[in-house]
């Protein structure tokens, strides 16, 4: 294993410990102003976009992949529908890869 | 450590265990169990998805076994796993993970007040346990109250639970994601997994504006050099939401980033 990666793994293990222990070790008069909590409710979100959308949108040789045989398109347009009907992650999931193994299986 | 030596070394070891643990009462540990174990299906789900995932992007089976055992960060390790098989830079790929976990800092914000009068190593070692379930499990039921060992006996039974499950389950999906053959392209799985985790998010319209804005700064600097696409979009997108937020009035009731409403993810 390389040490890029071992190195990888221990910042983010650190981030994310700095992050749950934060205020449990800070003294109880050091808060966080209200704006700046509103303000962090929404990284999470930013974070898990600014993968996901390349991610379904950008082909592996950085084209724009907005094509009907971008079956991967098709499959988080499922997952979406599903969850907007039903609520749940899991399922959101399963139909979502329900549908690009129907398509993939219908296109070979 | 000595093997069998009298037991001094590993008697040693276990009080200095022992001593990392809050005061606990019993029914607390049992009650905060009780409440935990209907959460623990979905949650074994999320965590077989997530080491498939973190597989299927490319990392190899120990590698991805390490980074769960020692980095314990749920949708930050699926989500980092592409980036560090892309030989992404360090820094973006830790501000990355650090983005998706700021909500543990909202909530050591939020209940911290339960834990301010342990020393200093409980408070570290209950901290370390944290996650999505033990978050809106211990908060619907304590929120900002003082602590007591009740509440910690609570809120130690939930993240036990919680953490073994977890580990159990994304080694079990580590292990099952490297049998799976290539063509079934159950690399999707990881995007799926980030997508069903930000669509509950979506709650108002600064949150729909953030994504939008996001996504399109997204894929319009994939091509920037070093990934840096992604800090970018983050960046744009949270301003994005803020001033959504400013322009349109306070949300009617600001809702607490979790990952996961139904609990699924730690």
């Amino acid at each position: 294993m390389s040490t890029y990666l071992i190195l990888g793994f221990v910042g983010v293990a650190v981030g994310v410990m700095a992050a749950r222990v934060s205020f449990f070790a800070l003294p109880q008069h050091v808060t966080l102003p209200e704006s700046v909590i509103r303000a962090l409710r929404y990284a999470p979100l930013c974070a898990l976009t600014a993968v996901v959308a390349p991610a379904l949108l950008v082909r592996s040789d950085n084209s724009l992949a907005f094509a009907l045989d971008n079956f991967r398109l098709w499959a988080a347009a499922a997952a979406t529908v599903a969850f907007l009907k039903w609520r749940d992650m899991l399922v959101t999931m399963g139909v979502g890869f329900a549908a690009y193994t129907v398509l993939r299986l219908l296109a070979e | 450590m000595k093997r069998g030596g009298g037991g001094s070394g590993w008697g040693r070891t276990l009080r200095g265990v022992l001593a990392l643990l809050p005061p606990m009462s019993r029914s607390g540990v049992r009650e905060g169990l009780k409440v935990t174990a209907p959460t623990t299906p979905a949650l074994a789900v999320w965590g077989v998805v997530s080491g498939v995932a973190m597989v299927k992007a490319g990392l190899s089976v120990g590698a991805a076994l390490l980074f769960n055992f020692v980095a314990f960060a749920g949708s930050a390790q699926v989500v980092t796993a592409p980036l560090l098989v892309a030989g992404a830079p360090l820094l973006v790929v830790w501000s990355t993970a650090l983005a998706i976990n700021l909500r543990f800092l909202i909530f050591a914000a939020a209940t911290s007040r339960s834990f301010t009068q342990l020393p200093l190593r409980q408070r570290v070692f209950c901290a370390y346990f944290n996650g999505d379930v033990p978050y809106s499990l211990y908060s619907m039921r304590y929120g900002m109250t003082a602590g007591t060992p009740d509440h910690w006996g609570f809120y130690v039974g939930i993240c036990s639970l919680n953490y073994l499950t977890w580990h159990a389950s994304c080694s079990v999906g580590i292990l099952l994601g490297n049998l799976a053959p290539a063509s079934w392209g159950l690399e999707l799985i990881a995007v799926l997994c980030l997508l069903a985790l930000l669509l509950p998010m979506i709650v108002n319209r600064p949150e729909l504006i953030g994504v939008i804005v996001t996504a399109v700064v997204a894929v319009a600097t994939v091509r920037l050099p070093l990934r840096l696409g992604v800090l970018t979009a983050i960046v744009t997108g949270l301003v994005s939401c803020v001033a959504a937020e400013r322009a349109m009035g306070p949300a009617p009731e600001p809702q607490l980033a979790t990952v996961d409403a139904a609990g699924a993810d730690r």
